[in-house]
């Protein structure tokens, strides 16, 4: 969260939004939205419904919380990367703007071309997903 | 106790709709969130 935090400008440049979810009341979220002054939306599932229905429903701590997990949504709501972890990490978000980088830049784009077998979800896949996402995000001017 | 890789939404699938009060007590759909750009969509483990 905070190194998502530290990274939120380059998000916004890069023209992606981020919202961040737990099983924490709005009046906790808020605390920690301006403890930490956090300049995203902080979503409240109290009731565990969505983490429950998302697969992430931890059930052994605390009486029920989210697994760490990291998706990229484009704008049609498709899934374009998904990692979720059973300890308490997460995909950096520095490793996250590295692959942003690469695909704005068309140059490093090309060097990393997918590759049809592969089957290892890492970096690359998730470079690709936001490649992806970004390209199929806008509309296409001629439709 | 783990992730339900099944539930969990992969990549080409379409992210569930919800409907989550924010941190200022609105609600927000996460249609609404994805409407203008792509959205990154953090789970956390939330107050220690």
């Amino acid at each position: 969260m905070a190194d998502y935090c530290a990274h939120a400008t380059e998000f916004e440049r890069s023209g992606v939004g981020i919202a961040a979810l737990s099983v924490d009341t709005p009046a906790q979220s808020k605390a920690l939205r301006e403890q930490l002054n956090l300049p995203f939306t902080l979503l409240c599932d109290q009731g565990r419904e969505v983490i429950e229905r998302w697969g992430l429903f931890n059930r052994a701590e605390r009486g029920g919380i989210a697994y760490p997990a990291t998706f990229l949504i484009d704008r049609a709501r498709a899934v374009r990367y998904s990692s979720a972890e059973t300890v308490a990490s997460r995909v950096s978000a520095a490793e996250m703007l590295r692959c942003l980088g690469n695909v704005s830049g068309g140059l490093q784009l090309a060097a990393f071309a997918p590759r049809k077998s592969a089957v290892v979800i890492g970096p690359l896949s998730m470079m690709r997903a936001i490649g992806n996402s970004i390209r199929l995000g806008g509309r296409s001017p001629k439709s | 106790m783990a992730i339900d890789a099944d539930k969990m939404p992969k990549a080409g699938a379409i992210a569930p709709e919800f409907e989550l009060s924010d941190s200022e007590g609105r609600l927000r759909r996460l249609s609404e969130l994805t409407t203008e750009r792509p959205l990154v969509l953090i789970f956390y483990r939330g107050h220690w």
